[in-house]
């Protein structure tokens, strides 16, 4: 297994600046997911580390060695491209076997391990087949395939799940968290799917504009969020912001998860509730408090509906303060 | 009133259709007769005084064969120099940022427009100079540029619509750039291939002026030269020629049969993405 290390990356693109003095050290056998909104940069990082884009400055290290000025074959690395980049005139056999053939192994091997990860994925029956005569899915696992059957210690996952249906894109991410436990590879995965990241990584880097706002474990990211942006992108539905002067600053913001805030008759604040948006387990509540919006999970529906004054209880200790000025964290 | 738009459509078509085809059924009927006459006293293709005596003759007293040969020689040269640097600049010029890419392709675009004729008298001065007048390779060059520019254009589109995603695929499962280009592009590139090889071939094929002018040994003649030897001041002999016109006509009308699907689909490349 492979660890990653990139240190101080900055990419720029003519006159725009993509990626800002990210340093990152990624541990061996490790899942981990690159998060952030479009344009974030995270794709840019993630082409940097396999060599399909160089770094305008900084240097990116695998199991130590800098691999800055390898090409993309020589950094011992596979991936799974968003568009899954299948090659259309060849079988899935043949898209399976085109990196082993390249290494020159003999065929008696590639076509033992291309049955061994056509059985891992269960794509047997698909191995005579053109990409053009694959579903969505289909092509997902042969993509997949192709990254295993090489054997890497390292793999890098481009957003592969973006282009399916949100059943089997759950079913994929569930089969994605297997195959990193039976393989043990490094993985470093690119979503801008917060819902993909928690349930996926180890650890989560979230990016914003280029910088690397926070790493941490999902449940610290979410517990802990080091800035407003960190605490706004991850969590859903998504954190409430009220302003307010806290510690003595002026300007300063709280938020609250909606599931910290609940409906009760010996609640502190008063409220009217706005909207109720029925999710099956539970119910969104939209309500206003002093003209500001908030958003809190109810188990139940509010009787009597729209308009209705209620009293909301705040668990004061999973509040998350922030300076408004620079959105940090306030301790 | 659907009925007589379908009848009205059915006769314009035939109309058409004759208008197209009168040509070649006249052009086999005066190939088949032995009288040299230009004129049909009706229009049988195969009539009793029929024979083949012109397309025998044709490859027994004429340098026919010799000419088919030039020609296939220069044509098929033609093609593969051609369509090896067309494909080798179109992929540089679509994959790689070139400073003043785009102004380098209006340019060369522009080289289109100026006609042939034109640069005749400066293509023979070139060529004298370096030796190559009345040689297939001065014959060779000239073909392949005056066309590469056109090819470069077609080809280069082809490859813009193929994902970059494609060669990094390659480039990560371990080949190289240019094994890449080899292994996945060039595969996949088949229907630009067929219509850009087809263009270069067809160009060279029944190309004159530029011939005529290169080449003075009746040795080195390709066939539209030789054809034209047939209009002799005296006499033409329209049967030879009417049997020569058939015969060239063959490796294009095969060329077109062999690469017709790949032709349908090279013809709306770039239309649909994916």
């Amino acid at each position: 297994m492979a660890s990653v290390q990139c240190s101080h990356i900055n990419k720029d693109f003519g006159q725009h600046h993509i990626l800002k003095d990210i340093s990152l050290d990624i541990k061996s056998g490790e899942f981990l997911v690159l998060v952030g909104p479009s344009g974030c940069g995270k794709s840019t990082l993630l082409r940097t580390i396999a060599g399909l884009e160089s770094p305008t400055q900084g240097d990116v290290l695998i199991d130590g060695k800098s691999v800055v000025h390898l090409q993309p074959r020589q950094r011992g690395l596979s991936m799974v491209f968003q568009n899954y980049a299948l090659y259309p005139h060849l079988s899935v056999h043949q898209n399976l076997g085109f990196g082993l053939n390249l290494q020159g192994l003999p065929q008696v091997e590639i076509n033992s391990r291309v049955k061994e990860v056509a059985e891992l994925l269960q794509i047997q029956h698909l191995l005579d087949r053109r990409p053009k005569d694959l579903s969505g899915g289909q092509r997902q696992r042969v993509a997949v395939g192709r990254a295993l059957v090489r054997k890497t210690d390292l793999i890098l996952f481009d957003e592969p799940l973006s282009n399916l249906d949100a059943a089997l894109r759950s079913q994929m991410r569930f089969e994605i968290k297997k195959l990193h436990q039976i393989t043990g590879s490094t993985i470093i995965y690119v979503t801008h799917d917060q819902v993909e990241a928690t349930t996926l990584g180890d650890r989560i880097a979230v990016l914003n504009q280029g910088v690397l706002e926070q790493i941490a474990t999902p449940c610290q990211i979410y517990s802990y969020p080091n800035n407003r942006f960190v605490a706004s992108f991850i969590g859903t539905p998504e954190i409430n912001f009220l302003p307010g002067k806290f510690f003595g600053r002026p300007e300063a913001e709280v938020g609250i998860r909606p599931e910290a805030i609940c409906a009760k008759e010996d609640g502190q604040l008063e409220a009217v509730v706005e909207m109720q948006e029925y999710l099956g387990s539970h119910y969104l509540i939209h309500a206003r408090i002093n003209g500001f919006a908030l958003r809190f999970i109810s188990e139940h529906c509010i009787p009597e509906g729209n308009n209705r004054q209620i009293k909301l209880k705040v668990d004061m200790a999973k509040l998350h303060f922030f300076d408004k000025a620079t959105g940090a964290r306030i301790s | 009133m659907k009925k007589l738009k379908l009848i009205v459509s059915l006769i314009i078509l035939t109309f058409f259709s004759l208008f197209a085809l009168f040509p070649i059924g006249y052009i086999f009927a005066v190939s088949f007769k032995n009288n040299n006459s230009f004129q049909l006293s009706s229009f049988q293709i195969w009539t009793d005084s029929s024979s083949f005596d012109n397309y025998i003759k044709l490859f027994t007293e004429t340098q026919f064969p010799t000419w088919l040969i030039n020609s296939l020689v220069v044509s098929t040269s033609v093609t593969l120099f051609g369509i090896t640097l067309a494909a080798f600049a179109a992929y540089a010029l679509s994959r790689f940022p070139l400073r003043g890419g785009p102004t380098f392709l209006l340019v060369l675009l522009s080289t289109q427009m100026l006609p042939a004729t034109m640069l005749l008298l400066p293509f023979y001065l070139l060529l004298s100079k370096f030796g190559l007048a009345n040689h297939y390779l001065g014959l060779l060059i000239i073909y392949s540029s005056t066309a590469l520019p056109f090819c470069i254009w077609q080809l280069k589109a082809w490859f813009d619509s193929i994902p970059k995603s494609l060669e990094e695929a390659a480039q990560v499962d371990g080949s190289t750039r240019l094994q890449a280009f080899f292994k996945v592009i060039l595969p996949i590139s088949g229907p630009a291939l067929a219509v850009t090889s087809l263009f270069q071939f067809m160009t060279a094929w029944s190309e004159y002026a530029i011939a005529a002018i290169i080449l003075q040994d009746s040795e080195l003649f390709t066939l539209p030269v030789g054809l034209k030897s047939f209009q002799a001041s005296l006499a033409t002999e329209w049967g030879l020629y009417a049997a020569a016109a058939v015969l060239v006509s063959i490796p294009a009308v095969l060329l077109f049969t062999l690469l017709s699907k790949a032709l349908i689909s090279g013809l709306t490349m770039g239309s649909v993405k994916g």
